[in-house]
Formats: C-alpha cells, sequence, structure tokens
C-alpha cells in the first residue's frame, strides 16, 4: 500500500508542496487549495506538514451524511463533488485534524496521492528536503 | 491575468482612502517588482520629498513570479526615497508576506500621505482598513508580531517595524517574521514617519497560470538544478563557506582599519556556536535553497537568522565573540534595525574610542553602563540608537550625518558611500568590489556582487566564462587585482539581481550567488506562466531600463549634490595578513566608473 510520510524535522516551511499540490489539482497557484499544509509552530521555527493519513477505516467516510466520500480498499477515502453537501461533518471527524474543505466549494480536500500522474504525488516530488516523501508499506 | 494579480492597492494614510490600479497599465513596459516599483515612484516625483514627510511614498512590489511554485517566489521589493541616501532607497525581503499579498489579489502596494494616529494596515482580500495601533508602538518585533496574531489570526503575514523605524532611525527596516527583513536604506524609518506599525496581510486567491503542466515541468528542471548545485550544499555551513574567501583579505577588520583577519578563531568560534545552538533550517516561500538557520540559544528561545551577519558584528566592531554577536543580531531584529549599518556605526565609534575622540568614561556615562566591558558598551549603545537617546540620537543619523556634525577628524573616518554605511567585504583586495561600491543602485555591492573574483582561480575564471564566453574578459573577471573588465561583470550581476528582483524570485538562486537559475531558465518560468514568450535578452532589456530608472531617480535628487567617491581612507595603503595592501588607485577607479557609465550608455 502507498501513503505520504512526514519527516517533520527535515520541513523548511518553504509550503512548495502545497503550491505543487494546488497546481496539479486545480491548474493555479493556490495554497488554500491544496490537499496538504504546512503548520508552523514555536515562534514559526519548527513546522509540521499536515496530510491525510489515508487511514484503513476512514471516519471522514464513515461519517459523511451524503455518501460523498466513499472508502477505498487500500485506504483513504475518494470525494465525490456532486454529491457534497459541504457540511464539514468528515473535517470534525477526522481524528487527526488533517482535513479541510475547499474555500471556494466547500468540499473537502482529501488526498488521492495524485493517482493520475505517473511521477507520483508532488508535494514528494517537490519537497527538496524529503520532509515528504512516498512510502509503499 | 495570468501570472500577475492584477492590480496595485494604493492606499492614503492621510485621507484614509484607497483606490486600485491595474498592474497591466505597468507590467508591459516595467515587468513588475522592483521595476514597477521604480515607475511608480517616479511617476510620484517623491524625489522632491523630504524622505521622512508624508510626501514621499513607500511602495512595495511583488513580480509575476512570486507565489508561484517556480523557486525561491517569495520576494517583494521595497522603494522609497531613501531617508539614509537621500537618493533612491531599494530594499528586498523573502518570507510569506509577499506570496499572501498576490493571493489577496494585488501585485504592489503603494503607500501614500501619513497616519494621524499609530496605525495598522489590514489587507484581507478585498477589504482594506486602517486600524489603530496605538498599544502597539514602543513595542518590539517579535511582541508585536505576537499582538498581530492574536487580533487579526495567525493566518495573516504581517511587515513590521520596531522602535528603529518608529524613532526614524536612518537606516532602520522592515521585519517579517523571525526570519525576514527589509533592512538596508532606511525603509522601516519611512513607515515610521507614516505612522504606520505594521502591514497584516491574509488572502485566499488563486495565481492563474498559462499553462499549468508545462509550468510545473519547468519549475521542477529549475528545482532539480538548484537542489544538484554545490551551493546548495554551501547553504548548510557558512562559516566554511567564509573561511574559502577569507583568506583573500576578503573581510576587513574594524572600521576598514586593517585586513587583518583572525579568520581559522573567528570562524571555528562560529562553527563551535553553530554546533551548540543551531536546531534546525528553515526557508522562505517556495525557496529549496533553505539559507535561513534556526538557532535556540538560552535567553533568548528559537529565533531564526538570515545571510548569518554575525561576521559584520565580530570583524567591524573587533569583538571576536559569537556570543556577542548574537546578542546583537537580536537587539536589531527586536528593535528593527540593519546590521549592516550598525556593525559600521560600531567600528566608527570603536576607532574613535581607540584614538582618543570619544571618551570611554563619557560614552559609559551617556549610555548608563558600568564596568570596563566592551560588549556591554556597544549593546548598549545599540538600544540607544533604537531609541535614540543620548549620543544614540546622533548615531541614529549614520556615520555620514554623525561624522559631519561631530567634526573634521570624524567626517574622515565615517566609511559610507551617499550616506549608506559599507560593509564589511573588502574593496581594496577586491577591486570589482570597489567598482560595485561605487556605482551601485543603492550604495551597498550586493546588486553587483562581483562572486567571480571572490571565487578566483580557475573555479572563478570557468564561474565567469559562463557569463562572457573564454577570454580575457573572463580572466579578468576572476582576478581580484583588476579593475579592467570590472565594468562587464558589474552590468552582468546588476541585470541578473534586476532580473530576479522585478520577476519577484529570489537573486541568491542565480549567478549573482554562485548558483546556476540564469536569465534563460527565468525566461522560460515567466513564459510558461503568463503565456507570452520572453527570452533571456528580453529580461535584460527590462533589467537595462530598470537601472536607467534608478539614474534617473538619482539625478533628480542630486541636483546640486556632486556624486560622492568612495571615502578617502580607500585610497591609501592598508596593513593586511600578507603585508602591505596599496590603496584603491583613484584614477584608475574613476576610468572603471567612466567605462561602466559607457557600457550602460548613461554618460
Amino acid at each position: 500500500m502507498r501513503r505520504l510520510q512526514v519527516i517533520a524535522d527535515c520541513c523548511t516551511s518553504c509550503r512548495s508542496c502545497e503550491v505543487a499540490c494546488s497546481l496539479v489539482h486545480s491548474g493555479s497557484c493556490w495554497p488554500k487549495e491544496a490537499r496538504l499544509w504546512i503548520e508552523p509552530k514555536e515562534n514559526a521555527t519548527a513546522f509540521t506538514p499536515r496530510i491525510c493519513r489515508r487511514c484503513r477505516r476512514p471516519r471522514c467516510a464513515a461519517v459523511c451524511p451524503s455518501g460523498a466520500l466513499v472508502p477505498l480498499p487500500e485506504g483513504g477515502a475518494k470525494v465525490d463533488p456532486e454529491k457534497c453537501t459541504g457540511c464539514g461533518a468528515c473535517v470534525k471527524a477526522c481524528p487527526f485534524g488533517y482535513l479541510r474543505l475547499s474555500p471556494i466549494t466547500n468540499v473537502p480536500l482529501i488526498c488521492d496521492l495524485c493517482l493520475d500522474r505517473p511521477e507520483g504525488p508532488a508535494c514528494a516530488e517537490t519537497c527538496g528536503e524529503k520532509a515528504v516523501v512516498v512510502k509503499e508499506t | 491575468m495570468n501570472a500577475w494579480a492584477g492590480k496595485i492597492l494604493v492606499v492614503d494614510l492621510t485621507a484614509r482612502k484607497s483606490i486600485c490600479v491595474p498592474t497591466s497599465d505597468y507590467s508591459d513596459t516595467w515587468l513588475g517588482g522592483k521595476g514597477i516599483d521604480l515607475a511608480l515612484l517616479l511617476a510620484a516625483e517623491c524625489w522632491q520629498a523630504d524622505p521622512l514627510s508624508p510626501e514621499n511614498i513607500l511602495v512595495f512590489g511583488t513580480g509575476p513570479l512570486t507565489g508561484t511554485l517556480a523557486p525561491a517566489a517569495s520576494r517583494v521589493h521595497v522603494g522609497a526615497r531613501s531617508p539614509a541616501t537621500e537618493l533612491c532607497g531599494s530594499s528586498n525581503i523573502g518570507g510569506q508576506f509577499g506570496p499572501e499579498l498576490k493571493y489577496a489579489g494585488y501585485d504592489h502596494l503603494v503607500i501614500k500621505g501619513a497616519a494621524a494616529e499609530p496605525a495598522v494596515l489590514v489587507i484581507d482580500d478585498d477589504r482594506v482598513k486602517i486600524q489603530p495601533a496605538q498599544e502597539l508602538w514602543g513595542l518590539g518585533v517579535s511582541k508585536t508580531e505576537a499582538a498581530l496574531a492574536e487580533r487579526y489570526g495567525s493566518d495573516f503575514r504581517f511587515f513590521i517595524i520596531g522602535p528603529g523605524g518608529e524613532n526614524r532611525v536612518r537606516f532602520a527596516g522592515i521585519r517579517s517574521g523571525t526570519f525576514n527583513s527589509a533592512s538596508r536604506t532606511g525603509m522601516g524609518a519611512v513607515m515610521g514617519s507614516k505612522n504606520l506599525k505594521a502591514i497584516a496581510v491574509r488572502g485566499s486567491k488563486a495565481i492563474l497560470v498559462a499553462r499549468p503542466e508545462r509550468f510545473y515541468a519547468a519549475c521542477q528542471r529549475a528545482r532539480r538544478e538548484i537542489l544538484e548545485s554545490p551551493c546548495y550544499q554551501n547553504m548548510l555551513n557558512v562559516p566554511q563557506m567564509l573561511r574559502g574567501s577569507t583568506h583573500t583579505g576578503y573581510f576587513s577588520y574594524g572600521n576598514k582599519e586593517s585586513i587583518v583577519t583572525p579568520i581559522e578563531e573567528t570562524i571555528s568560534k562560529a562553527e563551535d556556536f553553530l554546533a551548540a545552538h543551531r536546531v534546525g533550517k528553515a526557508a522562505c516561500f517556495s525557496c529549496p535553497l533553505r539559507c535561513q538557520d534556526v538557532f535556540d540559544v538560552p535567553g533568548s528561545g528559537r529565533l531564526g537568522m538570515q545571510c548569518d551577519p554575525r561576521v559584520e558584528f565580530n570583524y567591524m566592531a573587533q569583538v571576536d565573540d559569537p556570543t556577542f554577536a548574537w546578542r546583537a543580531y537580536v537587539i536589531c531584529q527586536e528593535t528593527g534595525l540593519d546590521t549592516t549599518s550598525i556593525a559600521n556605526v560600531l567600528g566608527f565609534v570603536n576607532e574613535s574610542l581607540k584614538v582618543g575622540d570619544l571618551s570611554w568614561k563619557e560614552l559609559k556615562k551617556d549610555l548608563n553602563v558600568s564596568g570596563e566591558d566592551r560588549v556591554e558598551l556597544f549593546l548598549a549603545l545599540i538600544t540607544a540608537i533604537s531609541e535614540r537617546k543620548g549620543i544614540g540620537d546622533l548615531l541614529a543619523e549614520g556615520v555620514a550625518r554623525a561624522g559631519k556634525k561631530l567634526g573634521p577628524s570624524f567626517e574622515q573616518r565615517a566609511m559610507h558611500r551617499d550616506g549608506l554605511e559599507l560593509a564589511v567585504p573588502e574593496p581594496r583586495t577586491h577591486l570589482g568590489l570597489a567598482l560595485a561600491y561605487s556605482v551601485s543602485e543603492r550604495g551597498d555591492y550586493l546588486s553587483g556582487f562581483p562572486i567571480f573574483e571572490m571565487v578566483g582561480g580557475e573555479a572563478g575564471r570557468a564561474m565567469a566564462a559562463e557569463a562572457f564566453g573564454d577570454g580575457q574578459i573572463a580572466n579578468n573577471a576572476a582576478d581580484r587585482k583588476t579593475l579592467s573588465d570590472k565594468e562587464y561583470v558589474q552590468t552582468y550581476m546588476e541585470n541578473m539581481a534586476a532580473t530576479a528582483d522585478m520577476l519577484g524570485v529570489c537573486r541568491w538562486m542565480t549567478p549573482t550567488n554562485g548558483a546556476p537559475i540564469k536569465e534563460d531558465t527565468l525566461a522560460e518560468l515567466l513564459t510558461e506562466a503568463v503565456g507570452k514568450t520572453y527570452t533571456g535578452e528580453d529580461l535584460w532589456a527590462y533589467a537595462d531600463r530598470c537601472r536607467k530608472a534608478f539614474f534617473e531617480f538619482d539625478g533628480k535628487c542630486r541636483r546640486e549634490k556632486e556624486k560622492q567617491l568612495l571615502p578617502e581612507r580607500l585610497f591609501h595603503p592598508v596593513s593586511s595578513d600578507q603585508g602591505q595592501v596599496a590603496g584603491i588607485k583613484k584614477e584608475e577607479l574613476i576610468a572603471a566608473i567612466s567605462r561602466y557609465k559607457k557600457l550602460r550608455r548613461v554618460l
């Protein structure tokens, strides 16, 4: 199974991963639309990338009242924007606080591991410090 | 509009009103960043204004690549008529503010007039407000930032001045976060003169690019080029990098008094300090170079540092102690002062004390310091300058003005060009630096940083050959002991720096820092972002126009004022580790300046 691993100590907070994610998903440079984000800590001198953990039994999908989030066999969930009502129940249900809604569409911005990109996830491809890496388990 | 956000926000603090102007009115001619800032400054005719009056304007400029995936796409140019030089002020800052300004929908921000009371300008997408900041006035930078984050939210990004800017210290800067500062030419003093304590910005919009897939691919290629360059590795150990350049007399010691540098000892101590206290690396927005260090030092907590100013404090103040340099840096960070100018001021005071023109006893009394510790005296002096207390009030005017007021013996030891304090790199051993200090657009050497001669030898020549081709120019470019052909180096480096500054990316990823991203790569990134073909030559033409705008602005400022050469001291011999070093030959420097102006076609 493929997932993204975060090594927070390596993160320099350059946020290239956020822009790369938004660029491949929305076609524009738009961190607010990214499926991950960097959280600053300690006077903004330490940083943690926040990325969907792709849970085996995703609570976000379990609580979705409209069936817009569908669990995937390899972990994580896929969103159907047509069915999503933007209620935000998934965001509240995420035990890690790693999910957020698009400020424009209110659809959850959930990581899809860039499955349609042969090069793999854009965030990991962009991170020079290897704070976000692809891990096969 | 692809790449650009599309609007220039003009805020009149006196009238408490704001309007927007289309960026497209300027971008065809001036591209963005420093280019459009210069056009705005010329259009406002603020060369007539007292730099610290409401008639001066303060401009902030991102570029078309700022906020995108282009490497190091974080930069904001800051311009105004400078209170330090009374010429065109120009500074540059990275971090996170620039991208956020573009996400809010603005490429440039123009501040006119002055607020009646201390104020904070809040830009939240289309909502622009001027709010009171009386309770923040007098606070240091970190406390101000914490208070603003509490008031507006931690997802805002801030530009802040400290007490230095509030008190109109002529070399006060503007700070953002713990890492970033627009330090040189006194832009913080201009902001303070407008009663503007801070600017807060938050944006939620997208920056559109014309060809997303091709732009993404071009960005990844440029990033890989940076990650594979030696420059990327060097960023991990700045003291080691300094060691490589100091044996050629790259740094002066004291107030340009000698070039006898305790190299090994100072650098070893700096390395020990790094090993003991550095806890991480950090980067500006979208930058793979990660040139910032995170330190955890007892007494000051976790703080960031960029461009390692410690060597300036150690060498110029002649205090060979990294802890002193750290403490001086922290005071400058909190009070919002330019470390280069402050280190120069300390050198000026230190020499004046040594020759007996200033009295230890009186200085200690003035600063209320007991004991004989020079470290404590200098640290108290930095604070006094930020508060304009006692002798600090005079030194807050900068060494040029202070020297003039104190008398001829002080005036001859004021190390400045046109009122901007010289930095620690030494122009008598590196003659390209002599030209850079003499003709650069703002009075320091950075816009024409002659890195080929700094690297020197075969490696420097090979780097120069990439710019000029194999031949005599490349040979001379790598030879620090000649002024021949240095006009080509100056022009090349200025164009490279201006290109980066206009696009809103960091010049440190270009050959100005020995890094690999050149004008053709930048042109490719711009082409894919905008959807219109740009070549390296096109960018060079924009850079040339930008440089000429500086000449135009400065020409209007100077009027009767004679252009200043470097301080007389630099034209006389000086002692160094390798014996006596000849002074710069004045007639050769004047000839090199003429050749440079001819090459620039500004004679």
